[in-house]
């Protein structure tokens, strides 16, 4: 059994773009051979699509984020930087940040937020600010 | 003979007494089949030191009992006081305090972060104030427990400060290398509340004309 | 032996509940309610504590801590609950996944949230490590209660693989582990009480444990 389902566009089903944002859920039960192609779904789609500048990933339904799982992340995070995206984690379990923590897990890859409305809006700031319109930060 | 034996026995008389002025009460005077003078001092001062050893047996046994319900004291309070939780307070929508105070061990520090992570969540918090004011002890350890939790708040996405360390604090923490890296550091909690309302954009106003 | 069901309604007859009440707890219990006193294992043995301490705060308003630890006693004939066991062979990744949700299942209401997801966040590491260089394995998993009612869970994660070169270097933290392998040791290390390595050639055998506290079933969740 594939750990994705691919759609008909071979793209797998939990990547959306929502206008400039790419935003990612990511099931629960991790296996590693799925955050691998996650972390390569996320590429492809960066290659494909002109324009995204930021990535959201929801991990909301992460219960567990072990060093594996974590440098997954980051990867994702510095391969969506190599496209020009930001990238904002959203939905950590307060478990797992203690957990994070005491591994001495930095994620300086990525930022976190609370939820997604201030995930868009950590993304939203970077994006007017490299472009120059829009309110001020 | 009877001079050198009285010498002798006197001797042994100071000898026993000597030694009770050490603490050492367990030694006698050795008691002859004659009946004189001495005798009746030799007895007496035997009878003395049993009523002294016995004595300082029946202290020494007080005294381990006083230290051990101590102990027990202490534990309880030390029980006591893990158990008081340390309150998390709202101060402005999504600024959340934490004052601690008194002795933090590894146990209530790790209930601690728990709290206040989870409310963090729960208020989807902005920014979090850890005020050491009140700590009893902040050694390397106790800071290290901050540090963490300073670093778990950031993860989760809200700002950190730790405010109330004493400038002589922050210098000891400096050159124990500590990593404060992750949270702000300021002296008075008042003026980290002043930053928090300034970056949320809330001005405080004094009403008086 | 006495049932399980029959040994609670005998404790809660002699309480200030309600027949009615008693009688509805009884019939609410989970299924091991059916088994005999004694023959729980600490993680169903809890379990079903839970399950009464929930109905014992519907029918009463009071939490009852005194009657949940004389129910508790009477669950293990005073003996405590049996430890639960569980052993999984780790071939792949997939094992990983099963491995965290039959720790985080033996685990869950035992331990504080927290100290779960530490645990079951270990055992992953100890896991990933046996399929990923060593390629075969096995682990198992032990919850157990002891004397005084604290609970003690234990992993053990073994391996007939080439064994953990530099092992020494690894644990002093000055090895930079190209794999992760060091660092998911030192992670499992860090959020354990306790671990224990040994290795060689032949294969590897890391025993990994956690203390908790007993569980406050008197308390809201």
């Amino acid at each position: 059994m594939a750990p994705f389902e691919t759609a008909p566009d071979h793209s797998p089903a939990p990547l959306m773009k929502l206008g400039h944002c790419l935003f990612v859920l990511v099931p629960g039960n991790l296996r590693d051979a799925a955050a691998r192609e996650l972390h390569d779904a996320v590429a492809a789609r960066l290659a494909k699509e002109q324009g995204i500048r930021g990535l959201v990933i929801d991990v909301s339904a992460l219960s567990i984020v072990d060093s594996y799982a974590a440098r997954v992340l980051d990867e994702t995070a510095h391969v969506a930087r190599s496209f020009g995206s930001k990238t904002v984690l959203v939905g950590l379990h307060p478990e797992v940040a203690v957990t994070l923590v005491e591994l001495g897990i930095d994620l300086t890859g990525l930022e976190t937020a609370l939820n997604l409305e201030r995930a868009l809006a950590k993304l939203k700031l970077r994006i007017v600010s490299e472009d120059g319109d829009g309110p001020g930060p | 003979m009877t001079a050198v034996n009285q010498k002798e026995r006197l001797e042994r008389v100071i000898d026993a007494l000597a030694r009770a002025t050490c603490q050492d009460y367990s030694h006698r005077v050795p008691v002859q089949d004659v009946d004189d003078e001495l005798l009746e001092l030799e007895v007496g001062v035997n009878m003395l030191l049993e009523d002294l050893e016995r004595v300082s047996r029946q202290n020494a046994e007080s005294l381990g009992e006083i230290e051990r319900k101590n102990r027990e004291i202490a534990e309880r309070s030390a029980l006591a006081l893990r158990e008081l939780a340390t309150p998390i307070i709202v101060v402005w929508r999504g600024v959340l305090t934490l004052p601690v105070i008194g002795a933090v061990d590894t146990e209530r520090s790790a209930d601690m972060m728990d709290a206040l992570l989870n409310k963090v969540v729960a208020e989807q918090a902005t920014h979090v104030v850890i005020d050491l004011t009140g700590i009893s002890v902040l050694d390397t350890r106790t800071a290290d427990h901050f540090v963490r939790m300073a670093k778990a708040v950031r993860l989760l996405g809200a700002s950190c400060y730790i405010t109330g360390i004493s400038p002589a604090i922050a210098q000891t923490l400096a050159q124990l290398s500590v990593d404060t890296s992750s949270a702000r550091t300021v002296q008075k909690l008042s003026d980290a509340l002043r930053e928090v309302f300034h970056e949320l954009g809330v001005v405080v106003r004094s009403s008086a004309a | 032996m006495a049932l399980v069901r029959d040994a609670v309604a005998d404790v809660l007859r002699n309480t200030s509940l309600v027949p009615v009440a008693a009688r509805s707890i009884v019939t609410t219990l989970p299924s091991s309610a059916g088994g005999e006193v004694g023959s729980l294992d600490v993680v169903a043995g809890h379990d079903l504590l839970r399950y009464l301490a929930v109905g014992l705060r519907v029918f009463s308003s009071a939490p009852q801590p005194a009657l949940l630890e004389e129910l508790h006693r009477c669950l293990t004939g005073g003996q405590g609950f049996k430890p639960a066991n569980r052993v999984l062979t780790v071939t792949s990744d997939h094992h990983v996944v099963t491995a965290q949700e039959t720790a985080h299942a033996m685990l869950r209401g035992l331990f504080k949230p927290t100290d779960c997801i530490r645990v079951v966040t270990a055992v992953s590491e100890l896991a990933r490590n046996i399929y990923l260089y060593a390629q075969t394995g096995e682990v198992r998993l032990t919850m157990a209660e002891e004397p005084d009612w604290s609970l003690l869970f234990q992993v053990v994660a073994q391996d007939r693989g080439p064994g953990i070169p530099n092992l020494d270097e690894i644990l002093s933290g000055s090895y930079r582990s190209k794999t992760g392998l060091g660092k998911g040791l030192l992670g499992a290390r860090t959020l354990l009480d306790g671990l224990d390595i040994k290795t060689g050639p032949g294969g590897t055998t890391i025993k990994g444990f956690k203390k908790s506290r007993p569980p406050d079933l008197s308390r809201n969740p």
